[in-house]
Order: C-alpha cells, then structure tokens, then sequence
C-alpha cells in the first residue's frame, strides 16, 4: 500500500513535469502523454532489472517505428487489413524472437511497450494528415522518447521503495553479467513459478 | 521575422482571426481554433470575444491565440482579420436583448450574397480566361466572347457596386497570379485592362480623390492590392504605343508616295532610322518582282529613250528603296514627291492604285486608333476606381455616378465585342469613311483582331510567293476594297503593326509575370479574403448573437451602446520558429539526460536492494 501510493505520488509529479516540460519546448500533447505514461510503466513494473527492461523498450521502440513507417507506406497497402497484419508480423516475430533467446531477460512485454508507445503516440495522427508525416516523423521520434525518458525516472523511487516481496536472488543472478546459461534458466523458471500461476503452467510443459 | 499589427477599437468587441497556410506548412498548435482543410494547404480559423470579466461569468478583456506551425522555405501568412464593435442599445436588466454588430472593417461591409456573386463573376472571368490556349493571331469571337459577357454581366445598382468593384479590384489581383502562369491570359488580360480604363473615363475624374481617400481608409491589405495594380500600371503603360504609332505612321507617307510598290515587293517592316542597313529589294530584270511588274504594265507603255519609261520609273523607285533600307530617304520622298517619275508614267497609276488608298484608310482610321487605345492606360486611376467603398456610398451623388459606371461597362462591353458585327460590316465602314467611329458601331475590338488576322494569314500566305501576289493583285485592283481578300492583298503593311502588337505584349506579359510574382508572394489571395470575410462575418454574428443568449454582453461603457473613448486593441504578432533541427537535438538530448539518469539511479537502487 504505501509503496503504491509513493510510487503514484512520484509518477503523478513526474507525469507532470514531463507534460510541463513538453509544452515548453512545443511537443505534441499526444506525443508526450504517450511518452511519459509508457515510460512511467516501464519504470513501476518490477520484471527485471532498469537496464533489461529499457532495453527492451528501446528495441520495442525502434520497431514500433519500424512498424509505423510501414503503416504509412513504406510497404504498398500498409493501412489495408493485409498490411496492417504484415507489419505486425514483422514487429511480433522479432520481439519474440529476442524474447525468446535471451530467455526473457529482455521481457517481451517492454518491447511490446516501446512499440505501443511509439505507434500509439505517432500513428494515429500521421493517418490524419499523411502528407505531413514524414516531416513530422524525426520529431516525434525524438520527443516521445524524450518524454519516455521522462516517466522513466520513476523508477527511482520505484526502486527505492520495492514491494515487500523482494526480488529472489535467482531473478537477480538472471540478469548480472556472464552467468552460467544453465543456470540462469533454471534459476529464471524457479522464479517464475513463484511469481505466477501462468508460469507454473508454462514451466511444467 | 516578427511582424505586428495593432490597432485601436471601440470596446465591447468581437474579433476573427484567419490564418491561411498554404501547402508546405503542418500545424503543431492551434488550441482553440477550428481547422479547415482549403485547395491551397490549412486554414485556421479563431474567434475572440473581448468582453469585461463579469463576476461568475465568461469574458475578458485580453485573449492570445497562439498557433504553431512549421514549414520549411516559406513564408508567413498573412493573417486576417476583422472585428466588430458590438453595440448594445438594447442592453436591458443585463441582458443585450438585440444584439446589433457595428461592422467597422469596411471590407466586410457588402452582404454575404453580393460578395459571393461578385466573387462568382470574378472566378468566371479568371476561369475563362486562364482557359484560353490559342495565339493572339487565333483570337475568335468564340473564345473572347465568354470574357466579354461576364465583363458586361457585371450588372451594377446602387447596392450592389460596391460589392461589384471591390470583388472585380481582388479579382484582378488575382489574375495577377494566374497572368504569372499563362502567358496567354496575360494578352487577354491587356486588352481587359484598356476597356477598364475607358470605364474609369466614363466615370469621370472627379471621382479620382474620392477613391483615393477610400483606398487609403481600407487599411494595409487593400493599399496592397492597390499597389499591385499600380505596378502592373506601370508595366502596362511601358507597353510600346510609340512605336506602334510610328509604325503605321511611316507606313501611310510612304505608302501614300511610294505606294504599294513597296509593299508588293516584300520590303521588312520599314523604319527610317534604321541602326544599320538593309538591302532594299531590287527590282531589276531577272528579279521576280521585276518580272510581276513587268507583267502588269506591260501594256500601254510609253518610252523613254530606248527603253520602257517604266523601266526609268523603277530605277528612281529602287534609288528611293536603297535610300529608305539605309536610312538616307529623301526628305521630299515625304512631301509626295518621286523625283524624275516620269509624268503619267502607267507606274504611278500602279503606284496610286486603289489598294494603296485602302491601304492608308485602313493605317488612318482603323490601326491607328487601336493603336492610340494602348497609350492612355490609367491603371493607377483603376486601382483606386475599383476600389470604390464606403464613403463613395455615402457620398450624395453617388447613384449618379453608379449610373455612369454601369454605362460605362456596357458601353465597354460592346466596345470589345459585339455580335452584330462582319467583315462586311468593316468594310462597309471603311468605304464610307466613317471610319474608326463607325466600325464600333457595329463591331468590337475583338471582331476588328479577328478580321486582321484573317487579313494577316492571307498576307502571310500571299508573300509567299511575290510573283502571284502581283498577279493576283492585278485581278483583283478593281475590287480591292469590297472583298476581304483584296484588302488582305493591299494591307500587307497591316501585318507590320499586327506583328508589332503580340511583340509588345510579349514584353509586357514577361513583366507582368514577374508583377503576378510579387502578388503572389504577399500571401493569401484577396479573392479568397472575400469569401474569408464573408465567413467570418457569419461566424461572428453566431458567436455573438451565442453570448447575448447567455446574457455575457455587458457593456463596457454606457448602456447606451460601446464607449468609443475606451479602446482596446488586437495585436497580430507572426514569429518564425526555431529550426526543426533543434527541436530534435533538444529531444534527444533531453532523452538521453533521463534515460541516463533513470537508468543509473534506477540501477543503483535496483542492486542496492538486492544487496
């Protein structure tokens, strides 16, 4: 309880400065919402350590660009249904792929974030007015990740206030330097299956 | 660049605001404000209601609308704007019951519907004529025709002129930009511009001042246009009407003595101050001009010594013909005089021939007077004319002098072109010497450039070959002037001033570019501020008659209606924005910065409680 509300407090505060400062220097309302609400999430789920995590968003975030620029017509039909699912795809199996070799140290979910964050952000408003797209593409880039930057700040206090459960020292010998790749695996299912019930399911098949 | 404008109003107000960006632009910001899509890029559109704060209630006293937007190598709009003085007499129990606007902007003075017919009419002509795609020589009464009648569908009453004008004054600083793209809308629009000149003539003078102190009460965006059509004035009045006139006007004395000879043998356009010489066409034996001439005299010729007197004639002709190619024409060439022409010499019949009358009468009555009609372009006088406003309305002989006007352009109308007219007609007129005043009576500047270019064409062919040119000319002498083709046969001096006309306009149309330039590049159209301040107008009296229902229109000053000794003021302030590029380093270095720091600090608490 307390750490929730610390952790909304700081996310509150920084969510404001965040908007504050994007206003300063002219960024998009959409673009810094975005930004800062994706990075405040980064920042306050406890899946692994900052550093796996912002990697994972960067990465997410770089296809999420990827995928829009599809979307807007780096492929023909990239609004059709047929596009829309080829740039997915194109996203998807790569996440999963990093997912998936680096046995979810880089968690697939902040990769999914980034790509969110940025699509979400971007998108929408570029469909608006495709012709200004690719003018506005470069800014926008830059200052929803800045602003995600922004939220991502959060994480101090979040790590400074953790949750009464601490963190198993296998999750934390996962994600420290030159482990042993079977031991990390074991160590990383263990601590799945005392996290979730889902993972209890996935570790025994 | 920061520009500014600013001015002082009559307080409670109401205010638009119109911002049209152009293609290029995206908009970053623009709270508040409505967002349209045009043919030409985005407008935005505002509105301000400057009332005093009112306890619990809307208003206030100061508002700032603030757009962002970004555009690589353009220019900053213009913004228009327009307000209202808003007068509440019937203010009531605080409440303004009936909600009178005061308009103040005199450009938006006329009525929605007589802006937009005007802005119709103008968008017509400019269609019409940036549809045209032949040459000058080409002009039909088919293609000239469509202008001519919206120029004369201009129908003008009292209520309407001033709507008329104004809406004729932005269209032509519109044409402007579309003479820039169609060289041929460029010679259509010359000769437009003549036949508005003479409307302003018929107006009167005295109207001249009174516009002048319209103009410059309609505030800096119409001193531009106004200043638009000075230019283009300038341009035009460069166009070469001297030269035109001295043109003709050496043709008629040398035709007049030497006749068509000179015509018939193909001499160039003829100058008598020519910078270096030309070789003269030479008659003699072997030449086919000899042999034509020879062909057509050969009769009944008396001798002169052992030869044909006619053969002494042309050596005295071609002494002339050397002389005139290099500048050294004998003065008394001028006084009708051929020296050592033998007398009754069957030469000076050819030389006296019907054709050559024809061809004096069509240079005197005819191509002079189209000619003279290019030098007295008043353009400056038809800026301010078409500027006709307000205070013109409320003058006292104003009906009178909208009457004038509107028989001016009817007059105009029919000036550049009228059915009625035929060759025939032409030269019906010409025979009976009524000359210039008579073709008009049935014919139209567009119906005599039609007949020259038939006239024109068929010389163009006929030189061709000299030779049959002669003989057909001597078939047809006896009724040279009752057929377009024997006319075509003896105006071929015609063709040099023909030929001179597209040349000047030529010169004109490429300044006249370079002026549709300029217009171009102050920003938004005035046509499409018309229809803006049509717009406008309606979306203020909404907003406004809005707030009188919800009872915010208190007055500032008395109950009475809008203290005038109480201003406010609107501010218009344009400022270019940084380079795009330092708003993305300044993101990305922002990102950077707390990426770093949520990562190093997020890190260190993420080990520190792990331990």
């Amino acid at each position: 309880m307390r750490r929730t509300f610390l952790v909304g407090l700081a996310a509150a505060i920084i969510g404001g400065f965040g908007i504050w400062l994007g206003t300063q220097f002219d960024m998009n309302f959409t673009n810094t919402i975005m930004g800062v609400g994706g990075g405040v999430i980064l920042a306050v789920v406890p899946e692994r350590s900052p550093m796996m995590r912002l990697v994972g968003f960067l990465i997410g975030y770089v296809l999420g660009a990827f995928f829009t620029a599809m979307v807007l017509g780096l492929i023909p039909g990239g609004t059709t249904t047929v596009g829309l699912a080829v740039a997915f795809m194109v996203i998807f199996v790569p996440i999963a792929i990093i997912s998936g070799l680096t046995a979810n140290r880089i968690p697939a979910w902040t990769m999914l974030l980034g790509s969110l964050v940025f699509a979400a952000g971007f998108t929408s408003g570029a469909l608006a007015e495709p012709w200004t797209a690719a003018d506005k593409f470069p800014g926008a880039f830059f200052s929803i990740l800045a602003m995600s930057g922004i939220g991502f700040i959060t994480v101090i206090v979040a790590e400074l206030v953790p949750e009464k459960k601490r963190p198993n020292a296998a999750e934390a010998a996962s994600d420290t330097p030159e482990p042993s790749p079977d031991a990390d695996q074991s160590k990383t299912e263990t601590s799945q299956t005392d996290n979730t019930p889902e993972s209890v399911a996935g570790g025994t098949q | 660049m920061t520009t500014t404008k600013e001015k002082e109003v009559p307080v409670p107000f109401g205010a638009t605001f119109k911002v049209p960006f152009g293609d290029g632009w995206f908009i970053n910001e623009a709270k508040g404000m409505l967002q349209s899509s045009t043919p030409t890029g985005v407008t935005i559109d505002a509105t301000v209601m400057n009332f005093p704060i009112i306890p619990g209630s809307v208003g206030s006293t100061e508002e700032v609308l603030t757009i962002k937007a970004r555009a690589e190598n353009a220019r900053l709009p213009a913004t228009l704007a327009s307000y209202v003085a808003v007068d509440l007499s019937t203010f009531a129990n605080g409440l303004a019951l009936n909600l009178v606007p005061g308009v103040e902007d005199k450009a938006l003075g006329p009525i929605n519907n007589i802006l937009d017919g005007a802005v119709g009419q103008i968008y017509s002509v400019a269609n019409e004529i940036g549809g045209f795609a032949g040459a000058l020589q080409t002009l039909t009464t088919q293609s000239l025709d469509p202008i001519l009648s919206d120029v004369s569908a201009v129908q003008v009453d009292p209520n309407a002129l001033e709507a008329n004008l104004e809406g004729l004054a932005t269209g032509v600083t519109d044409l402007g930009g579309l003479m820039e793209a169609n060289a041929e809308a460029q010679e259509r629009l010359a000769l437009l511009f003549v036949e508005l000149a003479q409307v302003l003539d018929a107006a009167g003078s005295e109207v001249i001042p009174r516009l002048g102190r319209a103009l410059r009460a309609l505030g800096p965006d119409a001193t531009e246009a106004a200043e638009g059509l000075r230019t283009l004035n300038k341009v035009l009045r460069k166009l070469n009407a001297d030269r035109l006139t001295r043109d003709v006007n050496t043709i008629a004395p040398i035709c007049e003595v030497v006749g068509n000879t000179s015509q018939f043998y193909g001499y160039p356009p003829l100058e008598l101050k020519l910078p270096f010489p030309l070789p003269a066409v030479k008659l003699w034996e072997g030449n086919v001009g000899y042999n034509s001439l020879a062909t057509v005299i050969k009769d009944n010729t008396p001798t002169f010594g052992s030869k044909p007197a006619w053969v002494r004639d042309l050596g005295t002709l071609q002494t002339q013909l050397d002389a005139q190619s290099t500048g050294t024409l004998l003065p008394s060439l001028f006084f009708g005089v051929i020296p050592s022409l033998t007398p009754n010499s069957p030469l000076n019949d050819v030389l006296q021939a019907p054709a050559c009358k024809t061809v004096s009468t069509i240079t005197e009555d005819v191509v002079i007077p189209i000619a003279k009609l290019w030098k007295p372009l008043k353009m400056a006088e038809l800026a301010l004319a078409l500027d006709v406003l307000a205070d013109v309305v409320e003058s006292p002989g104003a009906e009178e002098l909208f009457n004038r006007i509107s028989r001016g352009l009817e007059g105009a109308g029919r000036l550049l072109s009228n059915t009625n007219c035929s060759p025939e007609a032409i030269l019906n007129a010409i025979n009976s010497g009524t000359g210039i005043a008579g073709i008009f009576q049935k014919c139209g500047v567009a119906q005599l450039l039609q007949f020259f270019s038939v006239v024109d064409r068929l010389v163009g062919d006929g030189l061709v070959d000299l030779g049959k040119l002669v003989d057909d000319l001597k078939a047809d002498v006896p009724k040279i002037d009752k057929t377009v083709q024997g006319v075509a046969s003896a105006t071929s001096s015609i063709q040099t001033t023909l030929d001179a006309l597209p040349t000047e306009v030529a010169d004109a149309a490429g300044k006249i570019a370079d002026i549709g330039t300029d217009i171009g590049d102050k920003g938004a159209s005035a046509l499409g501020k018309i229809t803006a301040g049509a717009e406008e107008l309606d979306a203020m009296l909404v907003a406004m008659t809005e707030r009188t229902l919800n009872g915010d229109g208190t007055p500032y000053g008395g109950a009475t209606g809008p203290d005038t000794r109480t201003l406010a003021a609107y501010q218009l302030t344009q400022a270019e924005a940084a380079p795009v590029e330092t708003q993305w380093f300044t993101s990305l270095g922002l990102a950077v910065v707390f990426l770093a720091i949520g990562l190093g600090l997020g890190t260190w608490q993420y080990r520190r409680r792990l331990g």
